[in-house]
């Protein structure tokens, strides 16, 4: 079984910020499209790590991880079994959740 | 009743006395404390409002400081709200806090473009409707916690 670990703050950035490419150079977009989905397409298991930034903005969270399903076509089953979030910060954590299932209900209206 | 059953009946009295009263100091020093964390939240808001009204409304506004500020401010008031929760699982105050950090960080937050003006206005005033009601939840909260004639 494949394993990545991402950890935001070494690997990306430690001021993710952001919702397009156009928002700025370390945006949700770019991290979805360069980081997030082709380490969930290519591995059995994905960790990440968001401590050690100065904070995430839900446009930024909802872009990366939302986006998944909106714009990569996964389904949130796939994410749940393959996905896991580490943070100190539950809202962070709560939200990235939330975002997740609130695009595959829109998905699936 | 001998001189000896009275006395130890003077030492059980004093002793069902010291537990109550030692009792009711410790809930008055929990009470004292999470009245503390829950003013903690309220000035952590307080600075949220503000770093929020200069980011989406002042000209002047250095933003990525402001920007700053709102990412230390929500990470102070997940930081107590987990607190509180931890310290009685009925205190849920994190609907009203999603929404609050949804509203801030949402959009084009932080966005290259991000433009600071009138036409923010209502993202001010949601969040100034927001926190109010995320005080009085906290408030509510505290007040069925700690049955306050008791204290008192």
């Amino acid at each position: 079984m494949s394993n990545k670990v991402i950890c935001i703050a070494k690997n990306y950035s430690d001021t993710p910020a952001g919702r397009y490419y156009s928002d700025g150079s370390f945006s949700g977009e770019r991290f979805r499209e360069e980081f997030l989905y082709p380490a969930l397409k290519d591995n059995e298991h994905v960790e990440i790590n968001l401590d050690g930034t100065l904070g995430l903005g839900s446009s930024f969270l909802e872009e990366a991880f939302g986006g998944l399903i909106r714009e990569k076509g996964m389904c949130l089953d796939d994410i749940k079994m393959k996905l896991e979030i580490i943070s100190q910060r539950a809202v962070y954590k709560n939200r990235i959740w939330e975002y997740l299932e609130e695009a595959q209900l829109e998905k699936d209206r | 009743m001998t001189t000896c059953d009275v006395a130890a009946v003077g030492w059980v009295i004093a002793l069902i006395g010291f537990i109550v009263n030692n009792r009711f100091s410790n809930q008055r020093e929990t009470r004292k404390e999470i009245r503390a964390k829950l003013d903690h939240l309220n000035k952590s808001l307080d600075s949220l409002l503000e770093a929020s009204r200069n980011y989406y409304l002042d000209d002047a506004a250095i933003l990525s400081k402001e920007s700053i500020r709102i990412h230390e401010a929500i990470n102070s008031c997940d930081r107590i709200i987990q607190e509180l929760s931890r310290f009685n699982k009925d205190c849920k105050l994190q609907p009203d806090f999603y929404i609050i950090y949804d509203v801030v960080t949402g959009g084009k937050f932080e966005s290259a473009k991000h433009q600071p003006g009138e036409h923010n206005g209502p993202i001010c005033k949601r969040l100034s409707i927001q926190k109010e009601a995320l005080m009085q939840s906290a408030e509510d909260w505290f007040s069925a916690a700690f049955n306050q004639r008791a204290f008192t």
